[in-house]
């Protein structure tokens, strides 16, 4: 399984589904495969011209046989594509990705110096870890409460650029695809059922109503047509008459009656024969499968036991310090009164979607300012805030951050989830901002993409260790940066963190130690403030990506860690804002790595050489 | 609105400041050595670097707000002799560049060469001019800058807060040069007018309050950073106090005196600049220098005419879009007076601020290729100025010393705050407008320094306003008050040339130009009176808005018709900002020089990747 990194939708840990085998177009057969390509490119030169001819071989190939990837990314020219889902093209990607680590060891490592040896490890390691996974079965898995083609289409057509008519007509040639993924993934989701493969049926029985939330009686108000409807005053009147009108006529006539057929499909075959368990140990291989994900998705070593007593550890911790600011914010009662309270009393919540769309806005433009104290370098791509589509807010997280890129002209977002206003409390809307916007995802996705120096791979993709733990540590940073200023805007923060414990004790509680969805949902309840409909919300997405809600209490255990060994390994020589821009300038890294390389990097202060010779140049 | 130079660093060179023109001089001594051998490009890099230095070290409030190390303890010198060297090291400058071979020069470098140049013989020109007489008026001076260069300081560590103490302890030196400029003045018969003495001596008061920890001085010290630790914040605290209780407010006390007792009774009565010594040809002086053409004042009271005509009917149109009835003034009282148009509180109107701010960020990426690092916020404009202070303003940031850019907004008198104006505002004063521009510019890679941080008015300014336009383009001013709080907006640049000129050059008087000014646009009393105020102290600057707005908008509309299709907007708007703030006549050049370009290449959409 290659580790396919889709920034977006990255916070709501897509990335996990982004993670399963996606599958590419058929190539030319007049062009030489990309096993020869790359054979090719490590046949001469110095091992650091081999590799950097590689790697941009490989680049290419992944841009053009995953052209959604492409469009995140703002590579240009293959907007007008899907990516190729066919079971031939699933193995023929297979196959690939073995003769590219063969291809790629070829290259002599011990002539790579500094940064080269890290792109050479990370490839290498990136491949290893795809060849590994496609002993398990995740192709089949495209579809499920979370995502699958009925959000995809509105999704990626959301993030392709709107600048002229082409741009346009490349949506449209899109729509007129979607007949054939279709049919590709229905025949993937068949022969899962087949093998035993499938989402949870509990969760799919929800899947038909979110079919009907996008096929509107009136195409106008489908969000698959939203990108049409807000077309600017960049393209002429007669130019936006033609381009909706050769639109509606692609959903009418192509897009509508194939999510109808799948949809059809759903209902009478899929979701009947789907699985009853929750637990990944039942799937076939699941015990093998679920160790896997833990492993890709933490980067680290640790066993699910050793995660597991971690999580009861940290919770354990983090409830003395919900229990003092409980005892600041002077409420009488024990922590489960005062979960209950945060959790109904009005002063906490909004009236209107409007109002906690600005209470947002403000909050990240309190935190734009404070970002040049913890950062030399800042990225330029900007962000806003945004409403989350009606169609997913109600299987979604309060918010999520969707990546842009500075190539297409695209912001990235803060999408906050305006569904269900009682259960967007105002104590957790600066913790929520730190970690999705700045200096949280937004702006390590962002300052990774703009690095100069390092090959795409590496600025584009990611671990998930890495970006998580990142937006969680980030969340660590606002008392720094002024922000929880209030005893329940700290408790808030608080209570984001306990919620990132919780999820090792019950991620790997479902997965492997055999707890019910119900008793994990009594879990939350005891230990933190988080609205039933939002634990469930929270449980059921471990279920369906097992192993991913593991990444943010590791990665952000590691990030403090370091920045601890750092401030005492150098004392009054340790500048936070070097050290941040050391985490950050080298892109996402697994663990092990990161930890190699902050290590370097206090050596070469240690040293009294200027740090920023240490620095990749952005 | 508010003066870039200002921001930029020379807030506390007040001379310079005065005169609306920064030094650019280098010490002889030095510079004949440094730049004596090497090819021309060495040479000039060499007389930039050497430049640079001496500016820095020479003025450091300039070096706080570029973010130059190691010259936050102390202050310019602003002594008869310290002036005296200054000019005299411009004229050295000059020559050493002259002396280097303009012809072996890049095409790139000569521009740079040709800038400098320029620069410093604008600045030769000017020493005929007295400015640095006149330190001190209602829009600032010794009585406000300070607390704005602290504002500015870096308050990372102790070090930073000692530099702070520093400069403390320094400042009665500064306000006696002040005060011995001002003498002169008075003997010289060049002083501010009479009628904005008062406002000064109550900026004073303010500055001075009876409890020390009400000062806007002390602000910086209440405010410190809990990173730094308690027994050192208890030290720099004390000290502060101790520093201004025995140096700092006597030394105010006593110049407050020197304000009202001296100086104001003998302050001219007139407000004119033509009725200064030598006045009309420094107004002329002062159009070249802040507009960077040698207009007339007769042709731009001319074209302000004009343009207040059309955007009058502009106007018109909304009123009767809006289905008021009633005439302009009708309509224009109404949106003074009309409740729903203000905010109840400071905190309000701050966070509206914050939410425009924040729904403009990302809609740059559809008009900018290239976007600055640099982050601004949205703060309040400090209390003891707001009182004479413009709507909302901006203070630069500075990515090298950690600090970011402040959209400030004014939150005194809610009711002279209206909702309508904020948008339009937004954009002049935060993105795209002078936030975006001057953290592109400190950006710019490979870019003399004094080229990055330096400036004229008519690109800046003109910048701003021009962004304003942008706001439809980018998905602003759907509300119909809005759209008209963008030609108000618009509209009052245009008045202004009308009245700085008429004032200036045509005979108006004060009164004269306020009903002139009110009659065209929705304002308020004290508003348009503060305005008129500020156009009699800093003559000219207020040109610079519609003179650089209406240049770049027909520099845009000639090249979309040269190019058609092939007109990229995002390209164009890095051609107008990634050369710095250049004079109007040489960003006609680089934009046509783009046009042939792109005609003979065809490639004006490169794929990026």
């Amino acid at each position: 399984m290659r580790s396919v990194l889709v920034i977006l939708l990255l916070a709501t840990g897509l990335t996990a589904h982004a993670a399963k085998r996606v599958h590419g177009v058929k190539q030319s057969s007049k062009s030489s495969s990309i096993c020869e390509v790359l054979n090719d490119s490590v046949s001469k030169g110095t091992p650091g011209q081999m590799l950097s001819v590689y790697l941009a071989a490989q680049w290419k190939y992944l841009m053009t046989e995953f052209p959604e990837w492409a469009t995140y990314v703002g590579y240009p020219g293959q907007n007008d594509r899907w990516t190729d889902r066919s079971l031939e093209t699933i193995q023929r990607h297979s196959n690939e990705m073995k003769c590219e680590l063969a291809a790629l060891v070829k290259i002599p490592r011990g002539g790579l110096k500094g940064e080269e040896r890290i792109n050479f490890d990370l490839a290498k390691r990136n491949l290893e870890m795809g060849i590994e996974g496609d002993k398990f079965d995740g192709q089949y898995l495209v579809l499920d409460h979370l995502s699958g083609l009925h959000m995809d289409v509105a999704d990626t057509l959301t993030a392709m650029p709107t600048a002229n008519k082409k741009d346009y007509e490349n949506m449209i040639s899109r729509l007129n695809g979607v007949p054939k993924r279709e049919e590709q993934e229905e025949t993937l989701l068949r022969e899962g059922l087949k093998r035993k493969v499938t989402a949870v049926k509990m969760f799919l029985l929800r899947v038909p109503a979110q079919f009907d939330r996008v096929l509107t009686a009136k195409i106008e108000d489908s969000p698959i047509y939203k990108p049409f409807a807000d077309i600017g005053t960049n393209i002429s009147p007669e130019d936006k008459a033609e381009l909706q009108s050769r639109a509606k006529e692609a959903i009418e006539t192509k897009v509508y009656p194939a999510l109808k057929k799948l949809k059809g499909f759903l209902v009478t075959q899929y979701i009947p024969g789907a699985r009853e368990s929750i637990s990944y140990a039942d799937m076939p291989n699941g015990k093998a499968w679920y160790a896997y994900n833990v492993k890709s998705r933490t980067t680290t070593d640790m066993t699910p036991d050793e995660l597991h007593d971690l999580g009861l550890k940290e919770v354990a911790r983090i409830h003395k310090a919900m229990e003092k600011v409980k005892e600041e914010a002077k409420f009488r009662g024990d922590l489960k009164a005062f979960n209950e309270f945060l959790l109904k009393d009005k002063q906490f919540f909004y009236d209107n979607k409007e109002d906690l769309l600005k209470g947002y806005r403000a909050i990240a433009k309190r935190i734009d300012p404070e970002l040049t104290k913890q950062f030399k370098t800042l990225p330029r791509l900007t962000y806003g805030v945004r409403e989350m589509p009606e169609y997913k807010a109600k299987e979604s997280p309060g918010a999520y951050y969707e990546g842009g890129s500075l190539e297409a002209g695209r912001p990235g977002y803060f999408t906050a989830n305006t569904s269900d206003l009682k259960g967007r409390p105002k104590w957790a809307m600066e913790a929520l901002t730190m970690h999705e916007a700045v200096p949280g995802h937004h702006f390590q996705i962002s300052t990774a993409q703009e690095i100069k120096g390092l090959p795409e791979f590496r600025r584009f993709g990611g671990y998930t260790a890495y970006i998580e733990g990142w937006g969680l540590y980030a969340e660590s940073l606002g008392e720094d940066m002024g922000m929880y200023k209030t005893a329940y805007d700290k408790y808030g923060q608080l209570s984001y963190e306990i919620w990132r414990a919780i999820r090792l004790v019950v991620d790997t509680g479902i997965h492997s130690k055999g707890w019910s969805r119900q008793k994990a949902i009594d879990y939350f309840a005891d230990n933190m403030p988080k609205a039933k409909q939002e634990s469930e919300v929270e449980v059921d997405r471990y279920i369906t990506w097992p192993g991913q809600a593991l990444a943010y209490k590791v990665g952000q255990l590691k990030f403090s860690a370091l920045k601890a060994h750092a401030r005492a390994e150098l004392g009054d020589k340790f500048d936070v804002r070097e050290f941040h821009d050391q985490l950050l300038n080298h892109g996402p890294l697994p663990m092990d790595v990161l930890e190699n390389s902050v290590n370097e990097w206090i050596e070469t202060v240690k040293k009294g050489k200027d740090p920023k010779a240490a620095k990749v140049q952005t | 609105m508010k003066l870039i130079a200002l921001i930029l660093g020379l807030l506390l060179s007040t001379t310079a400041l005065a005169r609306g023109k920064a030094y650019k001089g280098v010490d002889c001594s030095q510079i004949a050595k440094q730049t004596a051998s090497g090819t021309p490009a060495v040479r000039l890099k060499k007389f930039f670097d050497a430049q640079w230095k001496y500016m820095m070290t020479e003025f450091p409030e300039f070096a706080t707000y570029v973010g130059y190390p190691g010259q936050n303890d102390r202050w310019s010198d602003n002594s008869r002799a310290a002036i005296e060297r200054h000019r005299g090291d411009v004229k050295c400058g000059l020559q050493a560049i002259k002396a280097i071979d303009r012809a072996g020069l890049s095409a790139k470098d000569k521009v740079n060469y040709d800038l400098a140049r320029r620069e410093m013989e604008l600045s030769i020109e000017g020493d005929q001019f007295p400015g640095e007489l006149l330190p001190v008026n209602q829009m600032g001076g010794i009585q406000t800058d300070p607390v704005d260069l602290f504002s500015a300081m870096p308050t990372a560590n102790t070090k930073d807060f000692n530099d702070i103490l520093a400069r403390l302890e320094k400042l009665p030196e500064v306000i006696a040069q002040v005060e011995a400029l001002m003498r002169e003045g008075m003997e010289k018969k060049i002083t501010t007018p009479k009628i904005f003495m008062p406002r000064v001596a109550e900026q004073l008061t303010l500055l001075t309050p009876a409890k020390l920890d009400d000062s806007p001085l002390y602000r910086i010290f209440a405010d410190m950073n809990k990173s730094i630790a308690k027994e050192d914040q208890d030290r720099i605290r004390a000290r502060a106090k101790e520093i201004l209780q025995t140096k700092v407010y006597p030394a105010y006390g006593k110049f407050k005196e020197f304000v009202v007792k001296e100086y104001t009774p003998v302050a001219r009565d007139t407000v004119a600049w033509s009725d200064l010594p030598n006045g009309k040809a420094w107004y002329d002086y002062s159009i070249k220098r802040n507009t960077t053409v040698a207009y007339k004042a007769d042709q731009l009271h001319e074209i302000g005419l004009k343009e207040v005509e059309r955007i009058t009917a502009a106007m018109l149109k909304i009123k009767d879009q809006v289905g008021f009835k009633g005439d302009l003034k009708a309509f224009n009282n109404f949106l003074m007076t009309d409740k729903r148009f203000y905010f109840n509180s400071e905190a309000e109107l701050l966070d509206g601020y914050r939410d425009i701010t924040k729904r403009i960020d990302p809609e740059l990426t559809k008009e900018f290729k290239t976007l600055p690092r640099l982050t601004y916020g949205v703060r309040e404009i400090p209390a003891f100025r707001a009182i004479s202070g413009p709507g909302a303003e901006y203070q630069g940031g500075s990515l090298e010393s950690g600090r970011p850019g402040w959209f400030q907004a004014n939150t005194y008198d809610l009711k002279s705050r209206p909702k309508w104006e904020m948008e339009t505002l937004a954009f002049h004063e935060g993105v795209p407008g002078h936030h975006f521009q001057i953290a592109v510019a400190a950006e710019l890679p490979e870019m003399p320094e004094f080229r990055k941080h330096g400036g004229n008015t008519a690109y800046s300014e003109g910048w701003a306003l021009y962004a304003e336009s942008l706001g439809e383009e980018m998905g602003f001013y759907k509300d119909p008050y809005q759209l008209y709080g963008h030609y108000a907006d618009e509209i009052l640049r245009a008045v202004r040339l009308v009245v700085d000129t008429g004032m200036h050059a045509k005979g108006w008087s004060r009164e004269k130009a306020l009903d002139y000014y009110r009659s065209k646009m929705p304002v308020g009393d004290v508003e348009s009176e503060n305005e008129i105020n500020r156009y009699l102290v800093w003559p000219g600057q207020a040109l610079a808005y519609k003179v650089g707005q209406l240049k770049i908008r027909e520099l845009r509309e000639k090249a979309h018709a040269a190019l058609g299709d092939a007109f990229d907007v995002r390209q164009f708007h890095d051609v107008i900002l990634l050369q710095g703030a250049v004079p109007m006549d040489e960003l006609e050049k680089l934009v046509n020089e783009w046009v042939v370009e792109q005609k003979k290449t065809g490639k004006h959409k490169t794929a990026k990747v």
